[in-house]
């Protein structure tokens, strides 16, 4: 991103390389359309582009970028007003292809389904450092940069996240279970 | 890629590595669309946009240090040397911290963290005020009341000093801010706020408490009130 910011047009290639498939994975967690994923991802890195002068030298691209996917997404969310955690945990039809086995994908979908739920049972702080850390593939360091809050502070949303999650596994008599 | 230090491990999440990691589903024409589009919008490089913030951020403080200036610059108006020296000396420290705080960005395109930025933006107005009392209590008559001077003055001098230079912070942050362009405008505002209340401080010789809530701390206040809308409606980073 240096050297795209100080204008060799050629790093851009490299950029969308490394970052463009990061998105595009986080974001199908929360839009489920391919098609407004990639829309999402191709405004995230025009935006990039655009701001690339205000790019500060030596800092990390990755928690930029998935601080503008982000805000890109709860802006048009806001504007459609589609209910961005709820779900009805189907899955998109691409992804299917991807898959082992007819058995062990219904495990997985199971299991997704029933930590999306529990993941929307989250405050939305820790909803939020859940899918960078997990679904983005974000280190806790880049995590917090993203959202603008201290390592300290992501760290212990996810530590609470985790640990409701696994008393909602651990305790009886789930509702909704399928 | 990197691995969160964290206890749950990403399968535990529902995480689909392959998916995650590979980005599988990624549409192949993507990139050529991109490529295309950035192709068409010319953006301007860093170095460009380093110089206009430098050539509109030098303009906006020369307009202030004209009016500081026109305004009658420093005035010692009676004061002892060492109580205005000292004031300034105080005050200057501080306002260098809130300057680095609040007007760097520590290194990083998104700036500084919230819990690191907001203490240091809300305790520096209060140490000018704390600084400021303390150290003209130190002078006999240097904290009586001037009933001619209510603070009103101070406060319409702190504003018009100010205002440009927030606007010009503005201008060369604008559309850079995909977090909280809010917090990034009032702290931006705070800031400038202090550095014109260290520049009232050596133009006013009044140190009477309600005089300086009103003439020498509501500027600030206002400046951050200023800077936080007018970060939300030019800093923060929109889609179409």
């Amino acid at each position: 991103m240096d050297r795209y910011a100080s204008g060799d047009p050629a790093a851009f290639g490299e950029l969308y390389d490394a970052l463009a498939p990061r998105l595009y994975a986080f974001i199908m967690r929360s839009v489920h359309d391919s098609a407004r994923a990639e829309d999402l991802v191709q405004q995230t890195l025009l935006q990039m582009h655009c701001a690339r002068g205000r790019f500060v030298r030596g800092s990390k691209v990755t928690p930029w970028a998935f601080a503008i996917i982000r805000r890109l997404f709860l802006d048009q969310a806001r504007r459609k007003k589609l209910e961005v955690l709820s779900s009805d945990g189907s899955d998109d039809v691409e992804a299917a292809s991807h898959r082992p086995g007819p058995e062990e994908c219904a495990q997985m979908r199971e299991l997704e389904y029933l930590v999306r739920q529990e993941l929307a049972r989250l405050t939305p702080a820790q909803q939020t450092a859940v899918e960078l850390v997990y679904y983005g593939q974000l280190s806790n360091a880049e995590a917090a940069e993203a959202l603008g809050v201290t390592v300290a502070s992501i760290k212990l949303r996810v530590q609470r996240a985790s640990q409701a999650i696994r008393l909602a596994f651990a305790g009886p008599g789930r509702e909704g279970e399928p | 890629m990197t691995t969160p230090d964290s206890e749950v491990s990403g399968e535990a999440l529902g995480v689909d590595q392959r998916t995650a990691l590979t980005g599988a589903q990624l549409p192949s024409q993507l990139k050529a669309r991109v490529l295309s589009e950035i192709a068409q919008r010319p953006a301007p490089t860093r170095r460009s946009l380093a110089r206009q913030a430098a050539v509109v951020t030098a303009a906006s403080w020369v307009i202030a240090a004209v009016i500081f200036f026109l305004a009658g610059g420093i005035r010692i108006t009676g004061r002892p040397a060492s109580l205005v020296i000292g004031t300034a000396i105080g005050t200057g420290l501080v306002v260098g911290a809130v300057v680095w705080a609040a007007l760097g960005r520590g290194g990083s395109t998104l700036g500084r963290a919230r819990q690191a930025l907001l203490p240091i933006v809300i305790g520096s107005p209060l140490a000018i005020l704390a600084w400021k009392l303390f150290w003209s209590a130190q002078y006999s008559g240097a904290l009586d009341q001037w009933p001619t001077r209510p603070g009103f003055r101070c406060l319409g001098l702190s504003l018009s000093i100010g205002l440009c230079p927030v606007i010009a912070f503005m201008i060369a942050r604008r559309r850079s801010d995909p977090i909280r362009p809010g917090l990034t405008g009032f702290a931006a505002g705070v800031a400038i706020g202090c550095v014109t209340a260290l520049l009232t401080d050596l133009w006013c010789p009044v140190a009477h408490l309600p005089h300086l809530l009103l003439g020498h701390l509501l500027p600030i206040a206002a400046l951050g009130a200023l800077g936080a809308w007018l970060g939300r409606q030019l800093v923060g980073m929109r889609g179409k």
